[in-house]
């Protein structure tokens, strides 16, 4: 059962499409530690859906996805 | 590291999101040079290519201005740039294709004086050139330099490309030591040459030197590739290092250029190369 | 010339293409050396071809890339070729 902690960084990708957001998704990844976790807001639909597949396909991990009113937060821990 | 700009991000886009790039492998990309050598049916595919992947700094050598039979292959031109300067027209083109990426271009003809010169500082050569001289040329400054080499040939309905990694794999005299007898064989200009062949070749070499440059992939190092466009067929063979290239064996007697426009009878150390 | 019987497909690159005037051409007499079939050629086809096939000395030229059957062969020593096996001679373009 993971415990959630505070992730290092929260990025805002509201509005921004696909396949942008997963684009900076990645970048900021990128630059983080194994194990680090990246917190990624988006629009609900597609990059809800494409966002975490595309980084679980890199190896990524998805914690948790949790929708709001104000966006899907989806929550990755850096493999 | 410096960070991309938002018009960077979405202009390579479609390059970060492959796993073997990345925002890592764009970087590596922007800050590397490649020189190409001529702006013809080779070179231009290989140009725009490499443009558009956002190879920082691009050399073309070309000493010829464009002309009307260019323009059925040599994409990087058009017809109002008849008459200019190909380099030069190649430059306009490629920085209008990305203005990340500095051309620079090369006004001269290779040879033995200028060759060193000229492609020292670049991390990867192109071989685009038309004639065999300047490939033998091209092949030992390399191997000299110690420089990594795409080399591509073409000739009506026919290409090869073979990949040349000094002190690693074969060069191009390992494959073919010596150029045929002056006269003996026709260039594209007295045999033809079908030009979507050569946009095929070039964009493998541009694709050999990507490779080379993020270190994915299986370069066509140690392979010639060869292409027959009427038959639709793609083969590869394996091609070993000569321990006696006179370049790069064992006992190498080539440690300095030659011109090879008179190559019969060039006398090269004790050995008469004919 | 001996032989037992059948053809043996010589598949021309580059310039020999034109030299022959196709691109594959088919030679009687295989159970013979691979040098023995582009003599044959040449003979068919002299002078040309054989300027470009053989050098002063009469060996296969250095630059050449003979197969047998897709596998690159050695110019020296004798390599059989039988009935049914396709030779490939390649050689370098310039063309760019």
């Amino acid at each position: 059962m993971t415990t959630l902690r505070t992730p290092a960084l929260t990025m805002d990708l509201r509005g921004t499409p696909c396949p942008l957001n997963w684009v900076k998704t990645k970048l900021r990844l990128e630059e983080m530690a194994p194990g680090a976790w990246l917190e990624v807001v988006v629009d609900d639909g597609n990059p809800a859906r494409n966002v975490p597949r595309s980084a679980e396909g890199e190896g990524h991990r998805i914690v948790v996805i949790t929708v709001t009113p104000e966006g899907v937060r989806v929550l990755i821990e850096k493999v | 590291m410096s960070a991309f700009t938002e018009e960077q991000i979405e202009r390579y886009s479609r390059h970060i999101i492959l796993q073997e790039v990345g925002g890592k492998g764009q970087r590596k990309l922007l800050a590397a040079s490649v020189l190409v050598i001529g702006a013809g049916g080779l070179g231009s595919p290989v140009g725009l290519y490499l443009a558009a992947a956002g190879v920082g700094t691009i050399g073309v050598v070309d000493c010829d201005a464009v002309e009307l039979s260019n323009l059925q292959r040599q994409v990087l031109h058009a017809t109002p740039d008849l008459g200019q300067r190909k380099c030069l027209s190649a430059q306009a083109t490629m920085e209008a294709i990305n203005p990340d990426v500095t051309v620079i271009p090369h006004d001269l003809r290779l040879t033995s004086a200028n060759a060193l010169e000229v492609i020292s500082g670049y991390d990867v050569v192109v071989d685009g050139a038309d004639n065999f001289p300047t490939r033998y040329l091209v092949n030992d400054a390399c191997v000299l330099l110690g420089t990594p080499l795409v080399h591509a040939g073409i000739l009506r309905f026919e290409g090869q490309v073979t990949t040349v990694a000094p002190g690693r794999g074969p060069c191009y005299r390992c494959l073919y030591p010596e150029p045929p007898p002056p006269g003996m064989v026709p260039s594209c200009q007295e045999a033809g040459i079908l030009g979507a062949t050569a946009g095929v070749v070039g964009a493998l070499q541009a694709t050999e030197a990507l490779k080379l440059l993020l270190g994915i992939g299986e370069p066509l190092i140690g392979r010639l590739l060869i292409y027959d466009a009427l038959d639709m067929v793609f083969r590869s063979i394996k091609v070993a290092r000569d321990p006696h290239c006179l370049v790069c064996g064992e006992a190498p007697t080539i440690t300095e250029l030659i011109d090879y426009e008179q190559f019969c009878g060039v006398v090269v150390g004790k050995e008469t190369v004919s | 010339m001996s032989g037992n019987g059948g053809t043996v497909r010589l598949r021309l690159y580059g310039a020999l293409r034109q030299v022959a005037g196709s691109r594959e051409v088919e030679l009687p007499c295989p159970g013979v050396t691979v040098k023995q079939v582009l003599r044959d050629f040449a003979e068919a086809h002299v002078p040309r071809a054989a300027n470009l096939l053989f050098d002063r000395q009469g060996n296969i030229w250095s630059s050449l890339i003979v197969l047998v059957n897709e596998e690159p062969v050695a110019h020296e020593g004798p390599t059989p070729v039988k009935a049914g096996d396709v030779v490939s001679v390649l050689m370098p373009l310039a063309g760019g």
